[in-house]
């Protein structure tokens, strides 16, 4: 949209008729209007690219409603009207106006976990691993518009996707969004009585009996709370690398945090792919998991290189790895070393 | 409110909250018919808020009656209920109202210079359309009513005036803000 080649030119009959499009709905759509808009929007990506553009340069104009409201009762309808050859060309571009950006990203992850009522999660992780390691491997699904739902072990969505609308609700377990954009069609996460509403790209969100959990990692988001009464403007904006925790009952208040990148990582790392290994020598396994971790495994005992592994777990969960290790393996002995975990014989 | 960002609670605390009274009781008197008040209030809050996030406001309170306004005209016509009687009029005195918002008014007026300049630059007819839509907020069947044209025509300029402001932007390089 920056530069004015990269579209049709602006006479043609899809800018013609976006900006009927944006009027009539301005004034308000019938029920066959708004299909047939569906319709034209659906017909053409160009279509809704262009619409979008439209509607934004119809909305942005509402910041100076009222502008001049003040001055007299009578609305003027010549308030701007150039005086004495005072015309466009006197206008100055104006260095605080910066150059249209585009919003970097065309997704949006969307990152939701109901988190288990009273247990608490450590930072990073979805669910203690340290139980088993055989973990069910996130389940990926791409939806109608292209977005990609990310679901955790235990968890469950329902898609209602509507010609205004894409709507999904978190039933429970965890889930990450990467969410194709449009502007014209909202990309709205409901978990209980909260709504989280894709604006800019990507955010994480999670749930507990209590609580739901926000982190945006690239782009923004709106969090409403549908609690009991309704109260006005429970509207919270969160932007890249910042966490909320919002409570399910009204009574309190959102904290919002922000997340160095690497606790974003680690927040996100439930998501990360799980590795899966069948009688593979443990010097494999070490070298794979190096290279997903900054925390090195190092196999300080030749003899155990050769040792067989079979099983799955995360694959930035070293932690989680070495108790299963050490749990499967007695006679295994690790030790940390600052960024290092050596492993010997005991 | 739920917000992060102490500046915005205050601007919101302050600048936005005291108009709902107001707000719902001539959303009442205007639209008796419609009585999802609570939507239409939150969704006007929503896009006020989202204004602001990317850029400065006038008047807030003119947004936040001009918004609800439209919505509720839209809601109106979705459900096909007649529209009564003089339920659009936006009178200037309900979005001016006492002081509020003046000196946000007075002090960012050269923020919206772009702005104002692409209605400037207007043909005359589309000019007055857009301003009586936008920084007056009268309605479409009100441009109408006080320009002696048809409804249509005030849609038809309407369109060109969305086209000429857009081609105004793009030369101007002003677009779509984001926060990131």
């Amino acid at each position: 949209m920056t530069s004015p080649a990269a579209d049709s030119p602006l006479s043609d009959s899809i800018h013609r008729e976006a900006s009927h499009w944006v009027m009539r709905r301005d004034r308000g759509l019938s029920p066959i209007e708004q299909d047939e808009l569906s319709q034209w929007l659906a017909a053409d990506p160009r279509h809704r690219r262009i619409f979008a553009e439209h509607n934004w340069g119809w909305e942005e104009l509402d910041r100076i409603t009222g502008l001049q409201a003040s001055l007299g009762a009578m609305p003027d309808p010549d308030l701007f009207a150039s005086r004495r050859g005072a015309r466009s060309s006197t206008l100055r571009r104006l260095r605080w106006w910066a150059p249209l950006t585009l919003a970097a990203a065309a997704v949006l992850v969307v990152f939701i976990q109901l988190r288990r009522p009273g247990g608490g999660v450590p930072e990073g992780m979805a669910a203690p691993a340290s139980t088993s390691g055989y973990v069910t491997s996130a389940e990926r699904r791409v939806l109608e518009d292209g977005s990609v739902v990310e679901l955790n072990a235990d968890s469950e969505i329902e898609v209602r996707y509507t010609a205004a609308e894409r709507q999904v609700r978190l039933v429970r377990g965890e889930a990450k969004f990467s969410v194709t954009r449009s502007p014209t069609r909202p990309f709205i996460v409901t978990v209980g009585n909260i709504t989280v509403r894709a604006i800019g790209t990507v955010f994480v969100m999670a749930l507990d009996s209590m609580t739901v959990e926000i982190v945006v990692t690239e782009g923004r988001v709106a969090v409403e709370s549908t609690a009991v009464v309704r109260p006005s403007a429970e509207v919270l904006h969160l932007t890249a690398g910042e966490r909320a925790i919002v409570p399910r009952a009204p009574a309190t208040s959102a904290q919002v945090s922000t997340l160095t990148p690497t606790h974003l990582a680690a927040r996100l790392a439930a998501f990360d792919s799980r590795l899966a290994f069948q009688d593979t020598p443990l010097a494999d396994v070490v070298s794979v998991l190096n290279r997903h971790n900054e925390v090195k495994l190092v196999i300080g005992e030749p003899t155990l290189a050769s040792l067989r592994i079979s099983g799955s777990f995360r694959s930035t969960d070293v932690d989680a790895f070495v108790r299963l290790l050490s749990a499967s393996f007695p006679e295994i002995k690790a030790d940390r070393q600052g960024t290092q975990v050596i492993l010997r014989r005991k | 409110m739920l917000s992060k960002d102490p500046e915005q609670a205050r601007w919101f605390a302050e600048e936005v909250l005291p108009h709902e009274p107001k707000l719902r009781a001539w959303l009442r008197g205007r639209f008796p018919a419609l009585n999802e008040a609570d939507d239409l209030v939150q969704e006007a809050y929503a896009r006020l808020i989202a204004a602001r996030a990317t850029g400065p406001v006038a008047c807030a309170r003119a947004f936040l009656f001009v918004t609800t306004r439209n919505l509720a005209l839209n809601r109106l016509r979705h459900q096909r209920i007649e529209r009564p009687e003089g339920a659009a009029e936006m009178d200037v005195v309900a979005i001016a109202d006492e002081a509020a918002g003046v000196p946000e008014t007075v002090v960012q007026a050269e923020d919206f210079k772009v702005l104002v300049s692409a209605i400037q630059s207007l043909p005359e007819r589309c000019r007055q359309v857009i301003t009586l839509r936008k920084i007056y907020g009268l309605s479409q069947r009100e441009v109408a009513a006080r320009l002696g044209i048809s409804e249509n025509t005030v849609e038809v300029q309407g369109a060109i005036g969305v086209r000429r402001c857009i081609e105004f932007f793009r030369r101007r390089g002003y677009g779509p803000k984001s926060r990131l």
